[in-house]
């Protein structure tokens, strides 16, 4: 009596891990390309998400900048020459970094800041605090809106005009930002798919050949699993730090290494990086598992005859 | 045009010499139709054929006769269009996926006219393989990988890759590997076609004492002359029908007719 045909055993996890780790080391050469596919297409993504970060940071540090010295020169128009005037500073609450920086930049103007008393020029009120009533003698600033007649509000305000020019700018440069942003995930999209459908369909007939030897679909849908998980995650990783690290260094060569420091927002950049590692992670996987689940459920005989 | 086959062929099925050997394989009525857009191919049309316990069954053709495509249909790699094929008398038909790779690991070696070696592994990894897939554990598999290599003259290539082999080698380690779960049924797809006139004649040897020894049925599709003088039964394959079946002693070798 001829023996009962039974269900082939599936394989432990552990099997097929190694018979992927080999796979990758034998195949060093071939998997080095597909995983450059995968760090170069999550590089062209962190770089671009990097860079828009740093110009970000860059242009708003520069407008901050002018800003200050705006205030600055708003003050030494009012009060004359800033050096050695006694200022009486009135703080309370939080205050904004602008004020903080128009702080530094009095006292670097050579103004002493000090409480209510004589001989002082005028009066700067920062954060929330209420702005004084002002005496004839005395001049009063605020860094913020007020309403009070007679003290000067140092804050700009921009005309109708020029609010509207700024608006349309803005506005452009989401879209572009949107448009860009999009643009290099349909790059990192192809980029990836294609070096993970390359390795698997050039695998067909491996594929092919380990059905006939007793493989089951579901082992061949595991190594290609493991294997596009370990590519994904280590083109992910390198792709990632490569492409933040290009984008530092040619932004740093641009507006020089310091301001580009500054201007990253490390919280930001690990939040891209997790996003981008992710990004090839879950691409990798999805663009090499539908070949392979196509593969594996192939007929042997056309795995075997496939010509790719 | 659609004769019934049974009847048509039923003179050819008679089993070799003594009593009554068990069939390892029958297919009946086997029919194959590859469809490529509106274009249809009759790669077989209508096969029947019973392989008995221990023989040395060659499938003889030309070209495009379907003698690839019968191979694939008795070798469980492929689904007939219509008609059935049984391994040792269970309908393949019936079986699901896991079945099947059952089937296809345990019961039956295959070897191709490519060789199919997986080229990333070591001649050892390449037979331990259906053996993993077995699930036999490593120790037990290497050790019987090392006694089928040596059995098919490897014994001293062990490590090497498939590519650092000739072609009488790697067809000898696809043996080796064929061999590698014990199977009943040896299927051998032209197995002599890649090789020249040498290493062909000594693969024929290889299969016919391995035959002898281990009493394993073999198929095999080929036009080799050679391989069909080693051969129990032959049988001709002509268009997707199965056209004569022969025994090599009366068959004239010289200009490959019946004598």
């Amino acid at each position: 009596m001829p023996q009962a045909v039974q269900e082939q055993v599936r394989l432990p996890f552990a099997i097929a891990v190694g018979v992927v780790l080999q796979g990758i080391r034998i195949r060093l050469g071939r998997s080095l390309v597909t995983i450059t596919g995968v760090v170069l297409g999550l590089a062209f993504l962190m770089s671009i998400l990097t860079g828009q970060m740093i110009k970000t940071g860059v242009r708003a540090e520069a407008e901050l900048r002018t800003d200050v010295r705006r205030m600055v020169n708003t003050m030494s128009s009012e009060i004359g020459p800033l050096k050695d005037r006694r200022i009486h500073l009135v703080q309370e609450g939080e205050l904004e970094v602008r004020e903080y920086r128009l702080l530094e930049a009095l006292r670097r103007e050579g103004v002493h800041f000090v409480g209510a008393g004589e001989g002082v020029t005028a009066v700067l009120v920062v954060g929330t605090a209420e702005p004084p009533t002002p005496e004839s003698t005395r001049l009063v600033f605020t860094t913020r809106v007020s309403a009070r007649e007679g003290v000067r509000s140092l804050q700009y305000q921009p005309s109708a005009e020029e609010l509207a020019i700024q608006q349309q700018r803005e506005r452009e440069a989401r879209t572009r930002t949107v448009w860009i942003l999009a643009v290099s995930l349909l790059v990192t999209v192809i980029g990836i798919s294609n070096a993970m459908l390359m390795s698997v369909t050039e695998r067909f007939r491996e594929i092919g050949t380990m059905k006939c030897l007793g493989a089951l679909s579901a082992f061949i849908r595991e190594i290609f699993f493991i294997e596009s998980s370990i590519i994904g995650l280590v083109g992910g990783l390198v792709g990632s730090m490569a492409g933040a690290l290009v984008a530092i260094v040619v932004y740093g060569l641009s507006f020089g290494l310091g301001r580009v420091w500054e201007a990253i927002s490390w919280g930001t950049l690990g939040g891209y990086f997790f996003v981008s590692v992710l990004a090839g992670l879950v691409l990798s996987v999805v663009a090499a598992i539908y070949p392979a689940q196509f593969a594996s459920r192939m007929v042997p005989a056309h795995a075997l005859r496939a010509n790719v | 045009m659609n004769q019934p086959a049974t009847a048509q062929y039923e003179n050819l099925f008679k089993p070799p010499a003594q009593g009554e050997p068990a069939c390892v394989i029958r297919a009946v009525d086997v029919k194959k139709v590859y469809r490529m857009g509106s274009v249809e191919t009759h790669a077989l049309r209508g096969a029947t054929l019973d392989v008995y316990k221990g023989e040395y069954l060659s499938i003889m053709g030309p070209s495009g006769s379907g003698k690839s495509t019968l191979f694939n249909m008795i070798g469980a790699l492929d689904k007939p269009t219509s008609g059935k094929v049984y391994i040792d008398q269970v309908d393949i038909a019936q079986l699901n996926h896991n079945e099947l790779a059952w089937l296809r690991c345990r019961k039956i070696g295959y070897i191709f006219q490519t060789f199919n070696l997986i080229q990333v592994m070591t001649c050892l990894e390449n037979v331990t393989l259906p053996m993993s897939f077995a699930g036999l554990d490593d120790e037990t598999a290497r050790d019987k990988a090392v006694y089928l290599l040596r059995l098919v003259g490897l014994g001293h290539r062990l490590l090497h890759k498939p590519a650092e082999l000739s072609g009488g080698q790697q067809q000898r380690l696809a043996i080796a590997r064929a061999l590698a779960n014990s199977p009943e049924i040896i299927l051998a797809d032209e197995p002599t076609g890649n090789l020249d006139l040498k290493t062909g004649e000594e693969m024929i040897e290889l299969l016919a004492a391995l035959k002898e020894k281990l009493g394993v049925t073999i198929v095999s599709a080929t036009h080799d002359l050679k391989m069909l003088k080693r051969s129990d039964r032959i049988l001709w394959i002509e268009d997707g029908r199965i056209v004569r079946m022969a025994r090599p002693s009366e068959v004239d070798f010289n200009s490959g007719e019946f004598r």
